[in-house]
C-alpha cells in the first residue's frame, strides 16, 4: 500500500527511508527579462537533484515532504516544479531539436495527456537576438497553435527565463512541434523550452529567514517517478542572489491504492488517500492581466479588478469521482494586491450597441464538499466584466436586473458611473457593493442595460471564490496563507475557472498554480 | 525496531528524551560576503563552552549515551538568537584546512576518507550531500586572497574541476567570517572537496573547510523573536537523525552546531534548545 498518512510518513523517516538533499544556485549578477511585454518575471532558481533512477530498493516513488530556502536577496518566491524538456533551439542555425511532450499520467481518475506552461530558458548567454515563434499542441490536443512572436532581449543572459505567451484562448501546451527563429546579426546561443508541472510555491525569505514549507500539510501530495527532473524557478525577480536550501523526500511504498474518500480536505491522510486513488491534476497558469485596465471606485465596486481574458476549463473526471476540489493554491503578485481564483458562470451578456442583452446561465445547484445533496449555489462575488473595450462615450452606467439569493426576481443593481471613460477589455467591477438593499448575491440575471457609451461588450460573471491569497507585502509577494472555503462546491467537467487580480490596474503577468483533487462518489 | 506511530515516538521521549542546550557564543562582527565570495554570509554558532574561536568548535554538548553509537533524533527545537535569518542546526563535517597565505593547491584534507555515508532502510549506503562552508580561522591581511577554483565531488559523485573563483571580500577579512563557495552551474551540493587552488595569496590567512549538513530548520524572521520547530507534526513529519555519518575510511569528529545564513554578518548570540530522543 502506498504511504497514506503523516504517521506512515514518519514511520518511513524513522526507518531511514528518506533522502535529504541540498539545493543551491548562485546568480552573480542581475539576469535579463528575455521575453518582452507584460512578462511574468522569472529566472532560474536553485538547482536540484533529479529523482534517482532507479529508485532505491523498496521505494516506489519519492514523496517531497518539506523544503526551506535561504535567499540572500529575498526578492521573490520560488516555484518548485517537475520539468519536461519539450525541445531546444540553436539560435545560430535556427534548428529546433524536439524533446518530449508533457507526460501521460493518471489525473482525476483518468489517464490523460498532461499540459501546462512553457518556460523559455536562456541555456547559454545569447549573442544578438532572435525572434522566436513556437508551434504547439494546446491543452485540448489541438495542433498548429502558435505562440506570440517573442523577440528575445538583446544579449539575454544565461539562466534568464520567461513564460511563453500562448495563442488567445489557450491555457496550456501538451507538446511543442516546432520553433522558428528569425532575425539577429550573427546570432548564437541555445534556448530550452521546459514544460512546467508545478509542485508548490515557496514564499521568499522575510528578514532573510527561510520559510519551511511542509508540502503535505500545505495540501500538496506528489509521488515522483524515477528520473523525474526537479527544478526551481524564482518568480518576480531577476536579481542577483545566492539561494541555498534543504529538501527532504520520503520513500513511497508500493501497493494498491485505496478507493478514495468523500472529503480529501478533512486531513492530510484523506488527501494522500485520494491522491493515490485518483491522481492529482497539477495546474499551472500564466495569468496575464494585460493591457492595463481601468480603476474601480465608490460607484464601481470600490476596488480595481482585473479579469483574465481566458478561462481554465475543468477537464473530464474519471468514473468514481463525484467532483474535484482545490487542495492547494500558490501564486505571486505585487505587494498589496491579491489573486482570487474563482469558479465563474456567465449569467448574461450586454452588447452596448443596441443595448442588446442576452441571458446566460443561472447559478446551478451543486453538491458541496462533505454534503449529501446538491444545493443552490449563489454568486456572492458577481463581477461586471468588460469583454470588449468600451467606446464612443464617457462614463458608463450599467443597470442589472437579477434574482437574488432568496429567489426573488426583479431586483436591481446599478454599477456606475464608471470612473474611467471607455474602460479597456479586461477591466472588472465588483457588483456586490451595489446590490439592492438586503441582498447578498445573485442566482440569475434577467436584464442588463447601459448608458453613457455606444460600443463594447459587458459580461456579468457569477463568481464563487475558490481561493483567496494573503500575501507577504514585501519581498516579491507570495501567498503565505490561502483561504479556501470550508465546504467548496464540487467542480465538474466544463466548469470555468478564472483568476482575478485585485487592487491594481497595471499590466502584469503572474504565475499561479493549484491542485485539483478528486472526491469519491 | 523503528517507531511506527506518533505514540511510539512520544513514549520514547518519556523514557529517553532529553533537552540539550547550545548556549551560543557571541560571534562578534564578521566580514560579510559579496557577490564574488559566495553571495550569502554565514555565521557559525558553536557552544560557548568548549569552543576556542575559531579554531576549536564545540557543538551541542550531549550525554555519551545519546551520542555514542545511538540512533538519536530531534523531536523539536527552539532558537532564541539575536539576529534574523535562515538558521539550520546541522552537522559540521571537517573536510580540511586551507592556507590562504600561499598560492597553488592549499587544501590539507583530513585523514578520514570521504564521501561520508548513511545507511538507509533499503540497506544502501547513501553519500551525505552538503553545503561547502569556509570558516576563516586566521585573519587575512594586506591582500584579499583569491581562490581560483575548487575541485569537488558533486551531489551525484562526479569529480568536478570548478571554474567559479572566490574572492575574499576584504583584505582584512576577520576570523570567524564564514562563506559558502559557489559551485558550477547545475550542481547543488558536495560530497567532498579535494582541492582548493589559491590564485592570489593573502599575507596572512587560513580557513577551515567544512561540509555542512543541515538537519533542523530554525529560521528567525524578526530579530529578538523566538522560533520553534516541531519535527513530528510540524515542519517535518518524522524526526531527523543527528548521528554522525560513516566515513569511507578513518574516523571523523563532527560537531552539531547552528549556522546562520544571512546577508549581513553583524554580531550574533545564538541560543538553542533541542529535544533529543533515542530510537532503540
Amino acid at each position: 500500500m502506498p504511504v497514506l498518512s503523516p504517521e506512515q510518513v514518519s514511520a518511513q523517516v524513522h526507518a531511514d527511508n528518506y533522502d535529504d538533499q541540498i539545493i543551491d544556485i548562485h546568480v552573480r549578477s542581475t539576469r535579463s527579462i528575455p521575453l518582452s511585454g507584460a512578462a511574468t518575471l522569472t529566472r532560474n532558481g536553485p538547482w536540484a537533484e533529479p529523482v534517482p533512477n532507479p529508485l532505491p530498493t523498496g521505494c516506489a516513488a519519492f514523496i517531497p515532504e518539506a523544503v526551506e530556502i535561504a535567499d540572500s536577496a529575498a526578492a521573490g518566491p520560488f516555484l518548485m516544479y517537475e520539468a519536461v524538456l519539450l525541445g531546444s533551439i540553436d539560435c545560430a542555425t535556427g534548428v529546433f531539436t524536439d524533446g518530449v511532450p508533457f507526460p501521460t499520467r493518471k489525473a482525476l481518475g483518468i489517464t490523460r495527456q498532461l499540459s501546462g506552461q512553457v518556460l523559455v530558458e536562456m541555456a547559454t548567454d545569447q549573442v544578438s537576438q532572435r525572434t522566436i515563434t513556437v508551434t504547439y499542441v494546446n491543452q485540448d490536443g489541438v495542433g498548429g497553435r502558435t505562440s506570440a512572436a517573442h523577440t528575445i532581449t538583446l544579449a539575454a543572459l544565461q539562466d534568464s527565463t520567461g513564460i511563453l505567451v500562448l495563442q488567445v484562448g489557450d491555457t496550456g501546451v501538451q507538446d511543442i512541434t516546432n520553433v522558428t527563429a528569425t532575425g539577429g546579426t550573427a546570432p548564437s546561443g541555445t534556448i530550452n523550452f521546459w514544460g512546467i508541472i508545478p509542485i508548490i510555491v515557496i514564499p521568499p525569505g522575510i528578514g532573510l529567514g527561510g520559510f519551511t514549507v511542509n508540502l503535505l500539510a500545505e495540501g500538496v501530495v506528489r509521488r515522483l517517478e524515477a528520473g523525474a527532473t526537479i527544478r526551481f524557478l524564482q518568480l518576480n525577480s531577476q536579481a542577483a542572489s545566492r539561494s541555498i536550501g534543504a529538501l527532504r523526500y520520503v520513500y513511497d511504498t508500493a501497493g494498491a491504492a485505496l478507493a478514495g474518500n468523500k472529503n480529501p480536505l478533512l486531513s492530510v491522510a484523506n488527501l494522500m488517500e485520494n491522491q493515490a486513488a485518483f491522481g492529482e491534476l497539477a495546474v499551472g497558469l500564466n495569468v496575464r492581466h494585460t493591457p492595463a485596465t481601468a480603476s474601480g471606485g465608490p460607484t464601481a465596486g470600490f476596488h480595481n479588478v482585473q479579469c483574465w481574458d481566458r478561462d481554465y476549463v475543468v477537464p473530464a473526471l474519471g468514473a468514481g469521482i463525484e467532483g474535484a476540489v482545490i487542495s492547494n493554491y500558490g501564486g505571486h503578485a505585487a505587494p498589496t494586491t491579491e489573486q482570487v481564483l474563482v469558479w465563474k458562470t456567465v449569467m448574461g451578456t450586454l452588447t452596448v450597441a443596441g443595448n442588446s442583452f442576452s441571458a446566460g446561465s443561472a447559478m446551478p445547484s451543486r453538491k458541496h464538499l462533505g454534503r449529501t445533496a446538491a444545493e443552490q449555489t449563489v454568486a456572492k462575488l458577481p463581477v461586471l466584466y468588460v469583454k470588449t473595450s468600451l467606446s464612443g462615450g464617457t462614463f458608463a452606467t450599467v443597470t442589472i436586473t437579477y434574482t437574488n439569493q432568496d429567489g426573488v426576481s426583479g431586483r436591481t443593481a446599478t454599477v456606475g458611473a464608471l470612473p474611467t471613460a471607455n474602460p479597456p477589455a479586461g477591466s472588472g467591477y465588483f457588483v456586490a457593493p451595489h446590490l439592492q438593499a438586503g441582498d447578498t448575491g445573485m442566482l440569475s440575471v434577467q436584464g442588463m442595460s447601459v448608458s453613457g457609451v455606444t460600443g463594447g461588450v459587458f459580461e456579468l460573471w457569477g463568481c464563487v471564490d475558490l481561493a483567496h491569497e494573503v500575501l507577504f507585502t514585501t519581498a516579491g509577494g507570495a501567498n503565505v496563507q490561502v483561504t479556501l472555503p470550508h465546504l467548496p462546491p464540487l467542480l465538474q467537467a466544463g466548469d470555468l475557472l478564472n483568476v482575478l487580480r485585485v487592487n491594481s490596474t497595471t499590466a502584469v503577468g503572474s504565475f499561479c498554480e493549484f491542485d485539483l483533487i478528486g472526491v469519491a462518489a | 525496531m523503528p517507531w511506527a506511530t506518533f505514540d511510539d515516538v512520544l513514549a520514547a521521549d518519556i523514557k529517553d528524551g532529553q533537552t540539550v542546550i547550545l548556549n551560543g557564543v557571541a560571534s562578534g562582527s564578521l566580514t560579510a560576503a559579496t557577490a564574488t565570495s559566495g553571495g550569502i554570509s554565514g555565521t557559525v554558532l558553536p557552544n560557548n563552552q568548549g569552543s576556542t574561536l575559531w579554531g576549536t568548535l564545540k557543538g551541542v554538548p550531549m550525554p555519551d549515551g545519546l551520542k555514542n553509537g545511538s540512533d538519536v533524533r530531534v523531536l523539536f527545537a527552539k532558537n532564541g538568537s539575536t539576529r534574523a535569518g535562515t538558521y539550520w542546526i546541522g552537522l559540521l563535517h571537517k573536510v580540511g584546512d586551507v592556507n590562504l597565505a600561499a598560492t597553488g593547491q592549499q587544501l590539507t584534507h583530513v585523514a578520514a576518507g570521504f564521501p561520508l555515508t548513511r545507511l538507509k532502510g533499503s540497506g544502501a549506503s547513501v553519500p551525505v550531500r552538503g553545503i561547502p562552508l569556509l570558516l576563516t580561522t586566521t585573519a587575512l591581511s594586506t591582500t584579499a586572497a583569491v581562490i581560483s577554483n575548487i575541485k569537488y565531488r558533486n551531489q551525484a559523485g562526479n569529480v568536478i574541476t570548478g571554474t567559479q573563483s572566490f574572492t575574499y571580500p576584504s583584505s582584512t577579512t576577520v576570523v570567524g567570517s564564514t562563506f559558502f563557495p559557489s559551485l558550477e552551474r547545475g550542481d547543488c551540493a558536495i560530497q567532498d572537496v579535494t582541492e582548493v587552488n589559491v590564485g592570489t595569496a593573502s599575507a596572512t590567512g587560513a580557513a577551515a573547510l567544512y561540509l555542512f549538513e543541515p538537519i533542523v530548520p530554525l529560521s528567525i524572521f524578526v530579530a529578538g523573536s523566538i522560533t520553534q520547530t516541531d519535527l513530528l507534526r510540524g515542519a517535518r513529519f518524522g524526526l531527523p537523525r543527528v548521528n554522525e555519518p560513516v566515513p569511507a575510511s578513518g574516523s571523523i569528529a563532527s560537531q552539531l552546531a547552528a549556522v546562520l545564513c544571512s546577508n549581513v554578518a553583524s554580531t550574533n548570540t545564538g541560543t538553542f534548545l533541542l529535544r533529543l530522543v533515542k530510537q532503540a
